[in-house]
């Protein structure tokens, strides 16, 4: 497969050649493939044993067991299926943002993340879904497998431009009503809008059974507030200004960015969803890497 | 008058405003900061919604913080550039203090300066005050040194050795002050000056009694940029007690007559204060007795009996203990001892039967035979009776004084004998008596060369009717203050109420001067008239010496008013021979006159013609003590009398001028007061160049730039936090690692291995 695409990164994407992404949460699929499956039938990972009732295939008849205690049991099977994933990403102009620590903006840095995880995904057979928004839906990919279909993403990611207001909860709300069958959501923004109206968006997809990731996109900028001159911040999409003395700020603004990533935390912990603080100037190959490790490790 | 010196500006002067440029400098910290506003850059943001959660009281405090910096900042060039420039506080009529100055300093020497404080005299201290004025001139400066008790006279000049002479021999003086006259002179002096500076220097112990007149001189230099340093020595208020008089009884003194002399002694100090008082007669000392505690202000007064053995001029004096001020505890006395007073009775029938004669009770009054007093315990008054036509005939200059009881024969002879006699310091007293026509009467004291009458009033026709009287008239004192009638103080309404007169000379009003009438009658017309006619006295009294119309000869009243009235036209008062420091002592119908100082010194006096007559004036009366004086009549006569001079009482009070009057004597010019005689020169300095600012100037500046560099370290190094770790820090740290392993080694496998 020979691919030219801005955010395809054959280095980095080699280092994630044996990484997998497995769902922890139970996901529903076509195929057979790594992640578990609700619908137990044929298939190589045994479940349990149940009672045979007339009628059942006889293809899972133990007769071992029948042969020592005359018993009628039925073997049943853990179906393994395909993953079917959403990536979340938000391209509002927020995520244009690029301080002089940071090579990449943090939009940038989120489409390499999706495209890595997307090549990862359709690497194990996994099907694979892109939504970016910003206050709305822009662009809609449906899950799919195959080289092409990880092409087709790789384009839209290149032709998506981070720009307009964040409109996190209306659209995760809108999606999840619309993604049908339980899979795994990961969202990738830097989820400026009100924490609990982005929470209950969230709920809402665990609600509907999905396993959420959340990847919290921070520049550098943003986590350490290394201004010291007098500056007027302007807020990137609604152009608003505020005059500040920021060395009188730093203390109170990280003090409240630590309590605004402290609630999403909490509040993910308590609901089963996975959250990530991601640092735009952390490589995202190792990162990804060793956030897979970890979380295979963790099983 | 505009300062060559400096810029003027509030009271302040810069001695170097060129320095003033560098106040541009002020706007150096302004533009950086108008800079830094301006370059506030705009930062796009994306996590405002974080900043606007925070508190914006937070920037408003930091602006605040910031332009306080700045205010800082500025104030520290502006006070350095201020301080490079000398700024000086001083009046706005004050001048440079680098220009000419010229300098009168006037000490006070009155005697009170004399006092002694802590071993040291206020002259010697106003002597040092001066020095240290004086030091506070250049080469370039003129000065003038007067003192407050003698004739102001000399220049301002740049001579001064000639200034430091005169300073250096200033001594006290008995005479009293004439502050005003000397800052007269200094103020016409120093307006003559063309000098930038302009001051008089007045060293003085503040006695209020010394400052009379002296607003009005002051006043001159209103708006002229003169300016006065008043050096005030009399701070302290030290005890003293001062003789303030010393008197015999009214009346003459005569040989081994026991008198008493009557010595006031005053505390002038602020506490209570006993002492011991001795008397000197000639000298040999006489007697001697403690003072009672004498409270502040207060008098009390003391007596030595005494006797005179011989006639003529006799010499004494008290004396205090010994105090802070020793020229008040002095008091000299001169008397003149007489064996008796001559005195011609003018009676129209003296040869009648002697109870009848009008003269009688009159006779009987001056000798009398019973006493009235210690006074008049015996009576020096030898009087004569003669006629009309034989008073004539009579060389009145032999009488101290004429007295005519009831003479209808006067003519015009006896009016131009009596005027003569008037003129040259006579007395004469009349009684008015049923011989009297007044026409007649009036026309004898007409002078026709002034066209005025020697009369006090000219006398009417008569009132009353002694066989059927219809009216009876009573006496009533009008003037108790009189010479005539102050001995009676206190008792004259008691002697001269119960007089009762029936009948009685009424007189024209018209023709009375004012204040004429002496006693009234009960129905307010006069009784007792006194006319000054040259240097002598007339007295008139409009009803008879006689008992025929008034019973006043048998009256206790009539003694004590016939002695008074003739020792009242005789001048015979034991005060007249006591006279004050500098004061002209008059010597009247003499040709010439010598009299012999204490010190010894003596000098001649030629008289001096008068309106009345040839008198001798004695002015140099510079010394306290007793002077002796042999006058020499007109007709070749000579007799010898003797006179006391005594330091003015008003210099020994420590009264001070009040506060508010001191305010208002000094306000027409710019006042530097001084306490301290070793602070004089600098005050003048500071007076003459403004109290130096810039010392402050640049403590403020060190201050200062403690508070900036406090204030910017607060402002600059705010609390902070490190930035909050993200869940990648561990990736970021693990590739930090490698890239610095990279560069330091060449081994990727080592690089691995670190990391």
């Amino acid at each position: 497969m020979v691919v030219q695409k801005k955010f395809y990164d054959p280095d980095a994407f080699q280092k994630l050649a044996n990484m997998k992404l497995i769902a922890r949460a139970i996901v529903e699929g076509f195929i057979s493939g790594l992640h578990r499956s609700p619908y137990h039938g044929s298939s190589v990972e045994f479940a349990e044993y149940r009672k045979y009732v007339p009628g059942d295939d006889l293809k899972h008849f133990d007769w071992k067991v029948y042969a020592k205690s005359e018993r009628h049991y039925i073997k049943q099977y853990q179906e393994e299926t395909n993953l079917r994933a959403y990536i979340l990403l938000d391209s509002s102009k927020s995520m244009d943002f690029k301080s002089d620590s940071a090579k990449l903006t943090k939009f940038e840095y989120s489409c390499y993340l999706a495209s890595a995880l997307t090549f990862l995904m359709t690497r194990q057979k996994d099907s694979v879904g892109l939504v970016t928004f910003s206050d709305e839906v822009r662009d809609f990919v449906p899950p799919k497998s195959g080289p092409v279909h990880f092409q087709n993403i790789l384009t839209v990611l290149e032709n998506t431009a981070a720009e307009g207001e964040t409109v996190i909860a209306k659209n995760f709300h809108s999606l999840a009503e619309t993604v049908k069958k339980r899979g795994l959501i990961i969202v990738i923004s830097d989820l400026l809008e009100d924490p609990g109206e982005i929470l209950r968006a969230l709920h809402h997809f665990r609600h509907k059974r999905h396993e959420v990731l959340i990847f919290h996109v921070f520049d550098p900028a943003e986590l350490t507030f290394p201004f010291n001159q007098l500056a007027t911040f302007r807020d990137m999409e609604t152009g608003e200004q505020l005059q500040v003395f920021p060395r009188a700020y730093q203390k109170e603004y990280l003090d409240k960015l630590e309590e605004f990533i402290q609630t999403y935390r909490r509040e993910c912990t308590e609901n089963l969803m996975e959250y990530v603080v991601v640092d735009t100037t952390a490589p995202y190959d190792l990162f990804l890497a060793a956030y897979l490790s970890k979380r295979a490790l963790l099983g | 008058m505009p300062c060559p010196y400096g810029i003027i500006m509030f009271g302040i002067t810069l001695l170097n405003p060129v320095f003033l440029a560098g106040l541009v400098t002020v706007a150096i910290p302004i533009i950086v900061h108008l800079i830094q506003m301006r370059r506030s850059r705009i930062v796009d943001f994306p996590s405002l919604r974080l900043l606007r959660l925070i508190d914006m009281k937070l920037s408003r405090r930091e602006k605040l913080k910031d332009i306080i910096l700045l205010i800082v900042r500025c104030s520290i060039l502006f006070f350095l550039v201020l301080g490079l420039a000398q700024p000086v506080f001083k009046a706005p009529k004050g001048t440079g203090g680098r220009g000419a100055t010229s300098m009168v300093i006037i000490v006070e020497n009155s005697f009170s300066m004399d006092t002694r404080e802590a071993n040291i005299s206020r002259i010697d201290t106003a002597r040092n005050a001066a020095r240290n004025a004086f030091e506070s001139l250049g080469p370039a400066d003129s000065v003038l040194v007067l003192n407050a008790t003698e004739e102001p006279k000399g220049k301002i000049l740049r001579n001064h050795a000639l200034a430091g002479n005169t300073l250096e021999s200033l001594r006290t003086s008995p005479r009293p002050s004439r502050l005003s006259g000397a800052i007269e002179h200094a103020v016409k002096e120093l307006l003559a000056s063309t000098t930038v500076n302009r001051e008089i220097v007045l060293v003085t112990d503040m006695q209020a009694a010394d400052f009379g007149g002296v607003r009005e001189k002051l006043a001159k230099v209103q708006e002229k940029g003169v300016r006065v340093i008043l050096v005030d020595l009399g701070r302290q208020e030290t005890p003293n007690l001062a003789v303030t008089g010393v008197s015999f009884p009214r009346g003459a003194i005569m040989p081994d007559q026991e008198t008493v002399l009557a010595v006031t002694v005053r505390n002038m100090g602020a506490d209570p204060t006993g002492t011991t008082a001795s008397c000197f007669r000639g000298g040999e000392k006489c007697g001697e007795t403690a003072v009672a505690a004498i409270d502040p202000g207060e008098t009390t007064t003391i007596q030595f009996p005494m006797k005179f053995q011989k006639i003529g001029p006799a010499q004494g004096r008290v004396v205090l203990a010994a105090d802070s001020l020793e020229t008040d505890n002095t008091r000299y006395f001169a008397v003149n001892v007489v064996k008796e007073i001559p005195v011609l009775i003018v009676d129209e029938n003296p040869t009648a039967v002697p109870h009848e004669a009008e003269s009688f009770y009159l006779r009987r009054a001056l000798r009398p035979l019973t006493a009235l007093g210690e006074a008049l315990l015996l009576s020096p008054i030898k009087p004569k009776v003669v006629s009309p036509d034989a008073f004539g005939r009579t060389d009145v200059d032999k009488y101290a004084a004429v007295i005519f009881t009831g003479v209808g024969r006067i003519n015009r002879a006896h009016g131009d004998k009596l005027r003569r006699y008037l003129e040259s310091g006579g007395g004469v007293l009349i009684f008015a008596g049923e011989r009297i026509n007044p026409k007649q009467f009036n026309f004898a004291f007409y002078d026709r060369a002034s066209r005025t009458s020697m009369l006090p009033a000219e006398i009417r026709e008569v009132e009353g009717d002694v066989e059927r009287p219809k009216e009876i008239w009573n006496l009533r004192v009008r003037q108790p203050g009189h010479p005539l009638l102050a001995p009676l103080r206190g008792v004259s309404d008691s002697l001269f109420g119960p007089v009762q007169v029936y009948r009685r000379f009424s007189v024209d009003l018209s023709t009375m001067a004012p204040g004429a009438s002496l006693i009234d009658y009960s129905d307010g017309k006069p009784a007792v008239l006194e006319k000054r006619v040259g240097a002598g006295r007339l007295i008139l009294v409009t009803t008879s010496a006689y008992s025929s119309w008034t019973d006043f000869p048998l009256r206790a009243a009539f003694i004590p008013f016939t002695h008074l009235a003739i020792y009242h036209m005789a001048r015979i008062e034991s005060g007249a021979l006591s006279h004050i420091v500098d004061s002209a002592v008059i010597f009247r119908n003499i040709a010439r006159l010598d009299v012999t100082s204490p010190d010894g010194q003596k000098t001649s006096v030629e008289a001096e013609t008068s309106s009345h007559g040839r008198d001798g004036f004695f002015r140099s009366t510079g010394l306290p003590g007793v002077y002796k004086a042999l006058l020499e009549r007109p007709d070749g006569s000579k007799s010898e009398e003797a006179f006391s001079v005594n330091v003015n009482p008003d210099e020994s009070s420590q009264t001070r001028l009040p506060e508010d009057e001191v305010a208002d004597v000094f306000e027409p010019v710019q006042l530097v007061r001084v306490d301290e005689v070793d602070r004089v020169k600098s005050a003048i300095l500071t007076a003459r160049r403004g109290t130096k600012l810039w010392d402050l100037c640049f403590y403020l500046v060190i201050l200062l730039l403690i508070a900036e560099s406090i204030l910017a370290n607060r402002v600059f190094h705010r609390e902070t936090r490190t930035g909050i770790e993200a869940d990648t820090a561990d990736v970021r740290k693990i590739e930090a690692a490698r890239q610095r392993a990279r560069s330091a080694s060449a081994s990727p496998q080592e690089a691995e291995v670190a990391s």
